[in-house]
């Protein structure tokens, strides 16, 4: 046949889809001339008119089956039975109202939460990144690990020496994180931004949208200052102005030509970088001394190079500088990190357990619907013995089957895609409240798809089932045999609690790991973070401009802002800060007066805070002893410092410090006394241990940089305070901006407890559904069985046998799927929980605590979801229950 | 009937064209008809498959049909080749020559010993 023909055909099959009862009386016609020719045939061959006619339609092989197969071929007869097989499976789902919903629900909610949650992790945890070739990109870390400081941002002296000396690498570029005020037509605001040098761009592989990247010169001293700018930030302040290149930018009040804007797409995904809204040359300073680390430090692998030998080549390097700079660079080395590790490595626990967490959900839908779809078996197993009978084929049985299963994935996949949206949404809403516009995290179509299919194929398996146990059925007994006795029911009810038991157990290891979360979020909490969070505003005040470049000028500039501001309705105290808690280390050296010339590496070191008067009472953080300091501490009075109780245990060991002196730098500084003792405050997070602080009055602070952060007491909702506060900045000086107004307990929550909540919050939902699941599952299991045993319950009492019996007996057969199921649970938890162990805090893997805990609600669970069935089985008439056939 | 060899998959349109080719203008009933009789009775043909086969014939082109009216004044569908239907017959003709060609060589070279 040639290819014409065939496709001429198949068109007109399509066609005579809609042509479908003209085309029906035309064959009937044709078929009743064809019956004429014959009985006149046998007429003529002297057969009697009846067994003329029954002679040809027996030769005709049946009219009702010749039209049948006529019409197979006349039409797309596939897509023709295809259609029907989708209409019946509606009235057949339609029939069995609580098997669909429950398994719509099911399948919805497992669909649902897996595609939520992988397109939230696959959004937020995974994004790929933006770089040309990823894999030769590395980011290098100043290392001291004999003190534990393993990735400490990198000298810039050092970075260039690296730069030199290293054969290693293509190329290196370093960065430093930097904010800018931003001020415009529009008023002043904060945006951070980075210092790179001019090969950051270059070595990453990505190019502006419009204009260029930095280029060679662009970081020389006396360079005209250029800038590039954000997508972002091209769009909010210069209306996507496509003439942008060549025009400037007020950073800080100076003046920047815009080279180019880079594309959202690149928005850098590197440690300490992911926000930056401008990019500035990183002018060399050749007077900056080698001690002081302000640099981050990327690195593209030389083609062929492995990281391994680029690893051994710093670590030479390193000791080469060590022996050439021994003051500065003694017991620092260098760590070199795949980029990937470095940004992923971190997560790679919470992704498992995620993705493990996630995988078990879908895996527990499916075997709920599956066990739906096999308690429906002994009814269905008749329905298609009969259909057989009737001269439907294998195939046609099973398209039905697959119609049906389709019908049931589809319409739970819909509800499934809504459910995740939502889902998505409120994740993004949670845990991206402080970027609205953030749109990194969008429903990941092919996990939907792969979520559908997979229950596409599971509703189909387990619906195959009974089709399949049919086969080695005789139909005949088949359609004889009534529910109660079907051949296969024993079979299939182990095989329901086997699966009923394994879904108890999935559910138990979710349920332990969102425990153990649980306990470390609560273990959390209870850490004291040395201070009182309650009602405490943290904002930023960078005073950028000239104007501001004279110490005193700033100085006066605070005194008068902290004055209005603590004036303020609703102000108790204010303090400014250089790093308020949680936001960080900031850790200087200093040297003793016992002890005026350690050696470098085991200089004493501690997190210095230049404070005003107020800060401890702003934070309530408790004096132990000695006294805070006082406005009468300032410029030319007796320089004086504050250490934290930590700070006095390791470097005054067994001595009371109070009026001892210590000493950054004695070449430049002067002796500091210390006159007083703070209690000890967390200044990484609540699962950190505090680190010592040294806290100086910013009025004797001798140095340029002097601190920006601020510190309010309110006694009233410390956000209503901002605007107020904001106001006070611009009738200041118009051309500053606050920046990041934060509540102390927002900061908490950001810096130490959201990625736990997350993790809490995201498995603890997934356990859950889990549990519902599993519920559902039992009680699907034990009501059924008692359907199934109606009969036997009857004799049962019939016999004898009381109601609360009966209950036991029912109850049972509940608790010993959940023993099992228990048992399955334990095992895995023991073996899997392991892995989470560095999501944990105060807690071990294998708490006890928890795994009983949550054996006994799974016990109770079990015992509820069993209870309703049983009851029932327990209110069973003997007389009506040996009649039920 | 039981000695009768049923119409082989895929012979019955060859057969039918056969039909149409010598008999010009034909109905279902005399198509089939012919069909057993040029067979020596030797095949016994399904009436009920035929028309399928008929109208997949038609669907591609290969035969025509119209309503007229039989010698015995019957109402009936009548079947005739249309021009691609005898270029396909020629075709199939030569193919099935050549298949069968082969077939008979292959199986007499296996009875060899």
């Amino acid at each position: 046949m040639s290819s014409t023909s065939s496709i001429r055909a198949v068109l007109l099959r399509f066609a005579n889809l809609f042509r479908k009862r003209k085309l029906d009386g035309d064959l009937s016609a044709e078929l009743e001339s064809h019956l004429q020719f014959h009985i006149d045939d046998n007429l003529r061959a002297g057969m009697s008119p009846s067994e003329a006619r029954r002679q040809a339609l027996l030769k005709l092989g049946g009219l009702q089956q010749t039209t049948e197969n006529y019409r197979d071929q006349r039409t797309a007869a596939f897509l023709e039975s295809l259609w029907r097989d989708f209409s019946y499976g509606v009235r057949q789902l339609a029939k069995s109202p609580g098997f669909t919903c429950v398994a719509i629900l099911t399948l919805a909610l497992g669909i649902g939460a897996n595609t939520a949650i992988f397109s939230f992790v696959a959004g937020t945890l995974l994004r790929p990144f933006p770089y040309r070739e990823p894999d030769r990109l590395v980011q290098l870390w100043s290392s001291q690990p004999q003190r534990g400081w393993i990735r400490n941002i990198v000298s810039p002296s050092d970075f260039y020496d690296w730069k030199k000396f290293n054969r290693s690498f293509e190329d290196l570029a370093g960065y430093i994180d930097v904010t800018a005020n931003l001020s415009d037509g529009h008023g002043a605001a904060v945006i951070p931004g980075l210092s790179v040098t001019p090969n950051f761009f270059s070595l990453l592989g990505v190019t502006p949208r419009l204009g260029q990247s930095f280029r060679g010169g662009d970081d020389l001293p006396g360079a005209p200052p250029v800038a590039i700018i954000s997508e972002g930030l091209w769009k909010q302040r210069f209306a996507s102005d496509p003439l942008i290149v060549g025009k400037s930018i007020r950073l800080d009040s100076a003046s920047y030509t815009i080279l180019g804007v880079m594309p959202s797409s690149s928005v850098l995904q590197l440690e300490g970088a992911a926000t930056a809204q401008f990019w500035t040359p990183y002018t060399i300073d050749p007077t900056l001394e080698r001690g002081i680390h302000a640099m981050y430090v990327i690195g593209r692998l030389a083609p062929g190079i492995p990281i391994t030998q680029a690893q051994q080549e710093m670590t030479l390097l390193a000791s080469d500088l060590e022996r050439q700079y021994p003051k500065s660079n003694k017991g620092w080395t260098v760590l070199a990190e795949s980029l990937r590790d470095s940004l992923v490595g971190t997560l790679r626990p919470v992704l498992f357990v995620l993705t493990g967490a996630v995988a078990c959900v879908l895996l527990i839908a499916c075997v709920n619907v599956a066990n739906l779809q096999l308690s429906r078996g002994s009814t269905r197993q008749r329905e298609i013995a009969l259909r057989g009978a009737l001269g439907a084929g294998r195939p046609r049985l099973v398209r039905q089957l697959l119609a049906e299963s389709f019908l049931l994935a589809l319409v739970a996949g819909a509800l499934g895609a809504l459910l995740a949206n939502f889902c998505v949404n409120l994740l993004i809403r949670l845990y991206f409240s402080e970027d609205p516009a953030y749109d990194g995290v969008h429903l990941d179509a092919r996990v939907l798809i792969f979520a559908i299919a997979i229950s596409v194929v599971t509703v189909f398996l387990s619906g195959l089932a009974p089709a399949f146990l049919t086969s080695r059925v005789k139909l005949e007994s088949a359609l004889r045999e009534s529910s109660r006795s079907s051949g296969i029911s024993g079979r299939a009810r182990r095989i329901r609690s086997g699966l009923v038991a394994a879904e108890c157990g999935l559910a138990m290891l979710l349920l332990v790991g969102a425990g153990l979360l649980t306990r470390t979020f609560v273990a959390l909490n209870q850490v004291n973070p040395g201070l009182n969070p309650h009602n405490v505003l943290t904002f930023e005040l960078s005073l950028s401009g000239s104007r501001y470049k004279d110490n005193a000028t700033r100085v006066n500039f605070y005194d008068h802002f902290l004055e209005r501001i603590s004036a303020l309705p609703g102000v108790e105290f204010a303090s400014l800060v250089t790093r308020p808690p949680f936001a960080g280390y900031n850790g200087w050296g200093f040297v003793t007066s016992e002890n005026p010339s350690p050696p470098p590496d085991q200089e004493p070191d501690a997190s210095y805070q230049v404070i005003s008067p107020d800060y401890f009472r702003v934070l309530q953080i408790p004096l132990i002893e000695g006294r805070a300091f006082l406005p009468s501490d300032q410029k030319g009075s007796a320089p004086v410092a504050i250490i934290s109780q930590i700070t006095a245990r390791t470097y005054w060991p067994g001595k009371d410090p109070l009026g001892m002196t210590l000493n950054p730098d004695p070449k430049s500084f002067p002796w500091m006394t210390i006159v007083g003792i703070v209690g000890d405050v967390r200044r990484h997070g609540l699962d950190a241990d505090p680190d010592p602080e040294l806290f100086v009055p910013y009025r004797q602070y001798p140095w340029q940089n002097t601190p920006r952060s601020f510190v309010v007491r309110s006694s009233v909702d410390p956000v209503s305070l901002t605007n107020s506060i904001r106001h006070v900045v611009s009738e200041m000086d118009s051309e500053q901006a606050l920046d990041s107004p934060r509540t102390m307990e927002q900061v908490i929550r950001l810096r130490s407890l959201s990625d736990r909540s997350f993790n809490m919050v995201l498995l603890g939902s997934l356990a859950g559904i889990a549990l519902i699941l599993a519920v559902v599952g039992i009680f699907g299991v034990i009501s059924y069985s008692v359907t199934q045993r109606t009969a036997e319950l009857g004799v049962r009492m019939a016999l004898g046998a009381r109601p609360a019996d009966v209950l036991k007996l029912v109850l049972l057969q509940g608790l010993r799927i959940a023993a099992v199921g228990i048992s399955i649970g334990i095992l895995g938890s023991l073996a899997l929980t392991q892995t989470m162990s560095s999501l944990l805090f105060r807690v071990s893997a294998l708490d006890p605590l928890t795994f009983s805990g949550v054996a006994i609600l799974l016990v109770a669970v079990t015992l509820l979801a069993s209870y309703l069935p049983a009851r029932r089985a327990s209110k069973v008439d003997p007389m009506v229950a040996l009649r039920y056939e | 009937m039981g000695e009768k060899k049923e119409v082989w998959q895929g012979t019955l349109a060859l057969m039918v064209l056969r039909t149409l080719e010598l008999l010009g203008q034909m109905h279902g009933y005399g198509i089939a008809r012919r069909i057993e009789q040029t067979s020596g009775d030797l095949l016994s043909l399904n009436y009920g498959t035929l028309y399928p086969a008929l109208l997949k014939l038609e669907q591609e082109g290969f035969i025509s049909s119209e309503w007229g009216v039989s010698d015995n004044n019957r109402k009936a569908k009548f079947y005739k080749l249309t021009r691609s239907g005898h270029r396909h017959l020629e075709r199939e003709t030569r193919e099935w020559h050549e298949t069968t060609a082969i077939l008979a060589r292959f199986l007499e070279a296996t009875e060899k010993p």
